[in-house]
């Protein structure tokens, strides 16, 4: 767990020092499919079929319902 | 000393706290619009389990910094898992069920109904979301909120959730109806790391507390001629958290690939890894192409048992409690409409379809405690129209 904790803390630093893209720098990242989860509504769908066979779930923020016990 | 040690508990937690507040729930590129999209879903799988799932979802705009949003889902189940068990809740003198599961038809049917508000502040943006979903043996309540805050000319987000659900679990064939009880905090970082790279840092704490089961599952245990069945008793409190990363690439103008991980673990001790890859690409003006490869791998809850063979204070008969592993398949298009085609919906710019195939293997070390099966193969397909308004 602790070498876990230090890939977090690793990446947060890592990222915390990277360039400054100037807005009108950005074409290739406005792009819609370097969006993540471009269609969240499919998105949610499938989070939730998921959700209901596997024993994991979170870190993605996607809302579902039921008791999924079909 | 004793004081000291617990000062530098804390203190381990507080830094811990500090550095998990960094990173993020899903980042919403995506900007304030006036749409309709209507997909109709299904899934297929050998547990002959067969779902459909059309739903409609509506936004729109109010002024230039406000957005409502709106949508309605049906699941339409056959063949629920609990018209399996309703066989083995005879032998348990169960009510019996007269709608949903016991008879033909028309076995289950669930409604969630969403409405949703998002307000930018300047730069910063609000959501706040409400859902309610029924069916004849669950209910569930959500409220759901979102703070997306930019720095540094929108190289970063970091966005904040907070989700608080209130369920109701009303089994058929039980007497009795139980709460269960979910809040959620997502935490997340988004950064521009290059003109062609950005990643993605999320992290997610749930907190659960009350009825966690599927309440149609038993457990059965033999003793020599006894047969005994009885409920499955899994503890009323769980809490799970999820970190993962996931960087998108574009390596060409037209073509991105996304490369994540998550790694998940709870208090019921189920740990697991999750490896994705999309790539996507425009294959024309009008056409984009998605493909999704996913796999999955968990270790097993601490009180699971393929079988058991005296009553226990803990016994989970779910399958998603074993271990085992997943792989996930799937491709799909995007296809946005133009004066020149001569389909009927697709002659207008203000429509995209979507369709999509996707193909589930779930493998778990033991069979599964009713279909006897250690391996689950189903099929997704899904199609719907995106129409701006």
């Amino acid at each position: 767990m602790k070498l876990f904790y230090l890939i977090i803390f690793f990446l947060i630093f890592l990222i915390s020092g990277c360039m400054v893209v100037q807005p009108w720098e950005r074409e290739r990242l406005a792009d819609p499919n370097m969006i993540f989860d471009e269609n969240p509504i499919e998105k949610g769908i499938k989070e939730h079929y998921i959700n209901i066979r596997e024993g994991s779930e979170g870190g993605n923020g996607s809302q579902g319902g039921g008791c999924g016990c079909g | 000393m004793v004081h000291k040690e617990a000062v530098a508990a804390v203190g381990k937690k507080l830094l811990f706290l500090l550095l998990i507040s960094m990173p993020a729930i899903s980042y919403s590129q995506e900007e304030l619009n006036n749409e309709i999209q209507v997909n109709f879903n299904s899934y297929f799988d050998n547990y002959h389990l067969t779902v459909f799932y059309p739903s409609i979802n509506i936004s729109k705009t109010l002024d230039a910094n406000t957005s409502l949003n709106a949508s309605y889902l049906v699941d339409a189940i056959s063949s629920a898992s609990m018209k399996m068990t309703f066989k083995v809740d005879g032998i348990t003198s169960a009510t019996p069920n007269k709608q949903g599961g016991a008879d033909n038809t028309p076995d289950e049917l669930r409604h969630q109904v969403g409405f949703g508000i998002t307000r930018n502040i300047s730069a910063t943006s609000i959501s706040v979301n409400g859902m309610y979903s029924i069916e004849h043996d669950y209910s569930s309540k959500t409220f759901a909120s979102n703070l997306s805050i930019p720095f540094a000319k929108k190289n970063t987000i970091v966005q904040l959730g907070f989700t608080r659900n209130w369920d109701k679990v009303f089994p058929q064939n039980r007497f009795w109806t139980k709460d269960r009880n979910t809040t959620v905090l997502n935490l997340g970082l988004t950064q521009i790391l290059s003109k062609s790279i950005i990643t993605q840092l999320d992290f997610s704490f749930t907190n659960m507390d009350g009825y966690m089961l599927d309440g149609y599952q038993v457990v059965r245990i033999i003793t020599g001629p006894l047969l005994q069945i009885l409920e499955p008793v899994e503890p009323d409190k769980r809490i799970r958290r999820a970190a993962g990363i996931r960087t998108n690439f574009g390596i060409s103008k037209s073509s991105t690939i996304q490369i994540g991980y998550r790694y998940y673990w709870d208090t019921w001790d189920i740990n697991s890894h999750t490896i994705e890859g999309t790539y996507k690409t425009h294959l024309s003006d009008n056409l984009n192409l998605t493909l999704e490869l996913r796999q999955y791998f968990q270790t097993k809850a601490y009180f699971f048992k393929p079988e058991y063979l005296v009553p226990e204070t803990f016994m989970g008969v779910d399958s998603k409690l074993n271990s085992g592993y997943t792989t996930d398949f799937s491709i799909g298009i995007n296809l946005k409409g133009d004066k020149s085609f001569n389909f009927p919906l697709l002659n207008s710019d203000k429509v995209t379809f979507m369709a999509s195939l996707g193909v589930y293997h779930r493998h778990t070390d033991s069979p599964d405690w009713v279909i006897r099966l250690q391996d689950l193969y189903a099929i997704l397909i899904n199609f719907g129209f995106k129409f701006s308004i």
